[in-house]
């Protein structure tokens, strides 16, 4: 809403997603500039390491309300990692759970109004995305050798079709990020764009602005709900990910 | 320079998701700051969750733990309040049974030497009526011979021998005596 101005007609809902330098840095010809993007990464790292050193100062034997929150995230978590892949998926929960809480804060604090959502831009879902992709099947490889190739040929087909499928495999596996990383960024954006669409729609009628306010508020309910899920879906198909290249199929 | 990605968002008011200038800033910090995370949670807070919840497992154990010695403790005492309980009752059936045959004995003894005192008085008194009986008898002898010999003086005077008619009144009395 920064940008409507003048009467209040010209609402741009994709401009809460623009990307602001705050300090330019260029190494070569590279920008890393801190930007909006950045700051918010931090705001959403340092909430979690706030939420879980205020919970676990004094690590009680009978948790407060804080704790119970912080133990809550870390239970839930581990028996996600444990039913979707398994005991042996244990030995990568820090890494799911870095995903995961990061993923939720990210998409949380979203939701303040003025700030912006870095779960939002497809450069940072998808370089989390791939960066599940490589390590999964790099763990693949590691723990199956050449073997790991047998994954994309479906043991139970009949011979002439395990070509065909194999090829469907493989292409649905190397599909797998972008899905993975488009799901999170598309919810993210099109609820955001949605709730500032209709925030125009209030401003621009007037009295009558009530009742897009109204639906604003269920919307908003609902946008925080799709913020725990959508962070919650990107960490259990990390886990099923994960799952697949540990067991197989 | 003029911040592309600034402008970009600016220019085409579509989709900043698409500027790809800015990927390499956003991917980079966003790395920066996961690695941040990373290294906190499983340096301090994962650690610290698990002392957390290892200490209270094991603090519920202890409890269920006590919980069940002393259970055990009070079935300890049911079982020994029990075992006295029937002691106690053991003792005093003995008791009971004890001062029964006492007192058995002593009716017992009190009988018999009722018994036996009744029978010593009715020995006695046996005794007594056979002594009169003899008596008797021996009275009535004499009377019979006398009177026999009385009555023999008178029919046939001189001729009665004493002897004889003692021994005819022993046999008539013996023949009373058989019928």
């Amino acid at each position: 809403m920064a940008d409507a101005s003048g009467g209040g007609m010209h609402i741009d809902p994709m401009y809460q997603f623009a990307i602001k330098e705050i300090v330019p840095i260029h190494l070569g010809g590279l920008n890393l500039s801190f930007t909006n993007s950045a700051l918010w990464s931090f705001y959403a790292v340092g909430a979690t390491i706030l939420l879980f050193s205020f919970a676990m100062r004094g690590g009680a034997l009978v948790p407060d309300r804080v704790q119970s929150v912080a133990e809550g995230f870390y239970g839930f978590v581990r028996n996600m990692v444990r039913d979707a892949a398994g005991d042996e998926g244990l030995k990568y929960f820090p890494y799911i759970f870095t995903i995961f809480l990061f993923v939720f804060f990210a998409n949380m604090l979203g939701m303040l109004p003025y700030s912006f959502t870095v779960t939002s831009h497809l450069a940072v879902t998808g370089a989390l995305a791939l960066a599940v992709f490589v390590t999964v099947t790099a763990i693949g490889f590691k723990k199956h050798g050449t073997h790991f190739f047998s994954f994309f040929v479906p043991k139970d087909a009949p011979g002439w079709l395990k070509p065909i499928l194999a090829v469907i495999e493989v292409i649905s596996y190397f599909v797998r990020p972008l899905s993975h990383s488009v799901r999170l960024a598309a919810n993210m954006v099109a609820g955001h764009a949605m709730l500032k669409v209709f925030a125009g729609f209030a401003a621009a009628m007037g009295v009558a602005g009530v009742l897009p306010m109204l639906g604003m508020l269920g919307v908003t309910a609902l946008e925080f709900l799709v913020c725990a899920i959508q962070a919650y879906v990107f960490a259990i198909l990390t886990a099923i990910y994960l799952n697949d290249a540990l067991h197989m199929h | 320079m003029a911040t592309p990605a600034h402008a970009a968002a600016e220019q085409s008011a579509g989709m900043p998701q698409l500027d790809f200038s800015t990927y390499p800033a956003q991917i980079f910090w966003a790395a920066v700051a996961l690695f941040v995370l990373y290294r906190y949670l499983s340096r301090r807070a994962i650690p610290q969750m698990e002392a957390a919840l290892a200490a209270r497992h094991e603090a519920i154990g202890g409890s269920l733990e006590a919980a069940a010695a002393a259970r055990r403790e009070a079935e300890q005492a049911e079982a020994d309040y029990q075992k006295s309980l029937a002691e106690a009752r053991a003792r005093a059936q003995a008791t009971l049974a004890e001062a029964k045959a006492k007192s058995d004995a002593a009716l017992a003894a009190r009988l018999a030497e009722a018994d036996a005192s009744i029978a010593q008085k009715t020995a006695a008194g046996e005794a007594r009526i056979a002594e009169i009986r003899a008596s008797a008898e021996t009275d009535v002898r004499s009377v019979a011979s006398e009177a026999a010999a009385a009555i023999l003086e008178r029919f046939l005077p001189g001729q009665a021998d004493a002897a004889e008619v003692s021994r005819a009144v022993e046999d008539g009395l013996a023949g009373l005596k058989r019928s």
